[in-house]
């Protein structure tokens, strides 16, 4: 009977193909919306990567490690005495994310049933460019649907390294890294992006030694030089081992190890090293397997990404793109907001996506975050601009905190000192981006942040100090 | 002459009155619209008034010839893109050498009061050829300052980054502080200062160009630049290494990069009577309506400017289509090649005019569905778009003409490739 309501209806308003981010927020938007929505997942659970092996897996590690680290290394010159040993119970760590992870994902169920949208699980593949067949996951009878609108959101994939085979046990992607049995005493991650150090965060924190090996000369790839050259240095204080301008040539596993060769890029020089526990962690890529594009006949461009146009349109007007799958920065908060926008442009024919305006964090400690343009850019491009930068170690709130690592820096341009960009390495940069973004959204000049007031004490205060040097003289530094 | 009377009615002239007038925001009443000397080719700098057709008062309709224009080839008739009334005639028969871009007569709209119309501020700065993109758009957006206001600022050539502050704004501290500190009072700074924050909101900068401590073109520079990273850059897509180049079946005359260069396919169907010839006639039609439809809408000159008269005879068209001088300045339509297959054709017939042919062609297309039955004969055409990649809006004219093809011909898609 459940089975026979839930699928009764084979035609649909909308159909979205993935339930991730970008593809539950555009369904639930699409039925708020008044359209007859149903969204297709496979994997069992919502949520996608983000919310399943991806994002929030990731901050409950995250945060957990960081609170053990600080019981233990981080006590006493507070006036914390342990009586005992503080040790990590690594199988409840674990469980406690799962927690989180099945909570999150059970509620966009939840969301899914208030706002009535029918929640198929199965994996869809495109018949012709107005139907979909859906294979259930449970083995049932494969089923039908036609839609008069689709929209994709497949997501991504952890780019394989070329050679290496993964086996998510020794040798592992993003995935398997979240669901280790127990903590490596050795890890290498290839890759020094924003995975690859919160994952090197995580395990050092627990006591892994952790080598991070990035190809390019610099880490977290697209980040503010300056902000990535201060992350580096605070993160290698705190044990991680980095070797950059470093190519990995092979990654074997041998019994219980993993054994990789690298080699320096500039003087060719080679290293054998040895791990525990190799992640490979150098990218994502669209994920469009069993989507039986060419049925509908959707193009791939050279980076197996669908190619739309500015409405995320297909060269089918009704079968439109969102996230990963598709062109622009491979982020679950820029899914969603494509995800909202598509189902607006299948309403409304308008929606709005700020691309210049896409915040980025990583969760490090301290973390990092920005957005809008950082100075390579803006040199780049030959605009001028001034900077403003503010450091923690003046702010009051971080002082008491003892956690002091980091600044803010402002670029504004240096005529209409209209905002460009913010960066911040520091504690809860996360957070505190939020309100360079509403800054961008709205044209600020970096006067107008310095002329809000912003409560005492608190880390937002390094937010204003920052605007305010950047077109005069801070006050408390 | 049919034809062009087609096109330009096509081209949705009655928008680009309407876009033109929307522009004029701060005048608030109408204001005639300034008729400029139309560019009948991108190289064309200059031209001659042979003759106009109509006297100030009269009124004519979209598709009238309003004047005779001289080039130095041949003297070519243009035509009204809209309905509307000459008000006055500013360069009058038998000038020579007007600039492209130079004010030659005033507008107005049909339901206008010639009494109370507002007589617009003319821009006779002639532009040069190399400029002929921007001309349009320079001459058409220069805001008409009507004689009540006249504080209005101008703001030639950048009304797409400044606009009228939105009245309703709360303003944000810092320029609340400098309006202060300058004496100028919240009205006045929302009634007179363009705004080039989103969705009208006066910035600091704004104020600050507003009082002269720092220039316009440093707003407009950092404004244009915000605005080119608010969208995802789709500039640049490069087609799946594994498929298969279609390129290589067509040679192409000169080297083809394939950046620039998309391969368009389409395959249509066609009914029993009509023959290959008649169908490639009829194509290269659509084509060479699409391309001027394209600049048409992009340019409001070209709308009003039929090209030559050598489009009789179907070989020459091919031709034209071949040689740049119509399309070069933004892309180029080449390579034109033809697969018929299915059911044999009927033999040409010879009784009918080909141009009546091609109207019953249009008309298939926009009535019958039943064109596209299975089983009917069915034509596959390939050809290339070759766009200017260093000009910005060229990807956006290629798009125009792909629609405007397509709403064309009986295809119910077109599969572009590069």
């Amino acid at each position: 009977m459940a089975q026979f309501v839930r699928y009764a209806s084979t035609k649909y308003d909308v159909v979205v193909i993935g339930g991730g981010p970008g593809g539950y927020v555009a369904a639930i938007k699409a039925a708020q919306l008044g359209y007859n929505t149903a969204c297709i997942e496979k994997r069992g659970a919502l949520g996608g990567t983000c919310l399943n092996v991806g994002c929030i897996p990731s901050k409950s590690l995250l945060n957990n490690s960081h609170l053990y680290h600080q019981i233990k290394h981080d006590s006493e010159n507070r006036g914390i005495a342990i009586d005992g040993e503080v040790s990590v119970n690594f199988p409840k760590l674990m469980e406690a994310k799962e927690k989180a992870v099945k909570q999150l994902t059970g509620g966009i169920e939840m969301l899914f049933k208030k706002n009535k949208v029918t929640y198929i699980k199965g994996s869809g593949a495109f018949v012709d460019e107005k139907k979909v067949s859906v294979t259930p996951i449970d083995g049932s009878e494969e089923l039908e649907l036609e839609a008069d609108h689709f929209i994709v959101a497949t997501g991504s994939e952890p780019t394989p390294f070329p050679g290496i085979t993964i086996d998510e046990e020794r040798i592992v992607t993003s995935t398997g890294v979240l669901a280790l049995k127990e903590i490596p005493k050795r890890l290498s991650i290839i890759g020094g992006g924003i995975i690859g150090l919160e994952m090197a965060s995580v395990y050092s924190r627990l006591g892994s030694e952790v080598t991070v090996i990035e190809f390019q000369n610099a880490i977290g790839a697209g980040m503010d030089a300056e902000v990535a050259k201060t992350s580096q240095k605070l993160l290698a204080k705190q044990g991680l081992k980095f070797k950059l301008g470093t190519k990995v040539v092979s990654g074997v596993r041998d019994g219980e190890v993993v054994k990789i060769e690298v080699e320096d890029v500039k003087s060719g020089k080679k290293e054998d090293l040895e791990a525990d526990v190799l992640l490979v962690a150098i990218g994502r890529r669209p994920y469009t397997e069993g989507l039986a594009l060419e049925k509908a006949g959707l193009e791939l461009d050279n980076k197996g990404r669908l190619v739309i146009d500015s409405q995320y349109r297909t060269k089918h007007d009704h079968i439109r793109v969102i996230g990963d799958v598709t062109f622009g920065p491979m982020l679950a908060h820029k899914a969603e907001e494509e995800g909202i926008a598509a189902a607006e442009y299948i309403k409304h024919g308008h929606g709005h996506v700020n691309y210049g305006n896409i915040p980025s964090v990583m969760y490090t400690h301290p973390e990092v975050a920005w957005v809008g343009l950082n100075e390579e850019q803006l040199k780049e491009q030959g605009i001028k601009y001034k900077v403003g930068k503010f450091p923690f170690i003046a702010n009051s709130r971080a002082k008491t905190n003892l956690d002091t690592d980091g600044f803010v820096k402002f670029l504004a341009d240096a005529e209409t000192q209209r905002v460009l960009g913010v960066h911040i390495v520091g504690p809860n940069a996360g957070e505190m981006i939020a309100e360079a973004g509403l800054a961008l959204e709205y044209g600020a000049s970096t006067e107008d942040i310095a002329r809000t007031c912003h409560a005492h004490p608190t880390l937002s205060e390094a937010f204003k100090e920052a605007a305010l040097s950047t077109f005069d003289k801070p006050i408390n530094f | 002459m049919l034809r062009a009377v087609y096109a330009a009615r096509k081209t949705g002239g009655s928008k680009i009155l309407v876009a033109a007038r929307g522009l004029h925001h701060s005048a608030p009443t109408m204001a005639a619209q300034v008729f400029t000397m139309p560019a009948m080719s991108p190289t064309m700098s200059e031209g001659g008034i042979v003759s106009w057709k109509f006297k100030p008062g009269e009124a004519f309709n979209s598709g009238d010839v309003l004047l005779e224009v001289e080039t130095d080839k041949a003297t070519i008739d243009v035509e009204a893109v809209d309905d509307g009334k000459m008000w006055e005639i500013i360069v009058n028969d038998g000038a020579k050498g007007v600039a492209v871009g130079e004010p030659i007569a005033l507008l107005a709209e049909p339901e206008d009061d010639l009494s109370t119309l507002e007589r617009p501020v003319l821009e006779t700065k002639a532009t040069k050829p190399a400029e002929t993109a921007e001309a349009p758009k320079a001459v058409k957006t220069e805001e008409p300052v009507a004689s009540k206001t006249p504080a209005a600022p101008k703001t030639s050539g950048s009304t797409e980054i400044f606009a009228q502050a939105n009245v309703s704004q709360k303003l944000s501290p810092a320029v609340e502080l400098l309006l202060h500190e300058n004496d100028i009072s919240v009205e006045d700074a929302l009634g007179s200062i363009p705004a080039s924050g989103p969705k009208g909101r006066l910035l600091k900068g704004d104020v600050l160009a507003h009082l002269g401590s720092i220039s316009k073109d440093s707003i407009i520079k950092v404004t244009e630049f915000i605005k080119s990273r608010e969208h995802l850059d789709l500039s640049n897509i490069k087609a799946e290494a594994a498929a298969p180049k279609p390129e290589a079946k067509a040679p192409a005359p000169e080297p083809v990069k394939p950046k620039n260069v998309l391969t368009v396919e389409l395959t249509s169907a066609l009914d029993g009577d009509i023959s290959k010839e008649k169908f490639k006639y009829a194509f290269e039609r659509s084509i060479e309506v699409a391309i001027r439809q394209t600049y048409g809408r992009k340019f409001p000159q070209y709308a009003t400017s039929p090209v030559g008269s050598s489009l009789t005879a179907a070989d020459d068209l091919f031709d034209d289509l071949l040689t740049p001088s119509v399309t070069k300045s933004r892309f180029e339509v080449y390579g034109i090649n033809y697969k018929f297959f299915g059911p044999s054709l009927a033999a040409p017939s010879k009784a009918q005019s080909i141009a009546s042919d091609f109207d019953e062609l249009l008309g298939l297309t926009s009535s019958s569905p039943a064109y596209v039955e299975e089983g009917s004969a069915k034509v596959n055409v390939e050809f290339k778009i070759k766009f200017d990649e260093k000009l910005s809006d060229s990807k956006d004219f290629v798009s125009v003409f792909e629609d405007s093809l397509l709403s064309q011909i009986p295809a119910n898609k077109l599969k572009i490739s590069n």
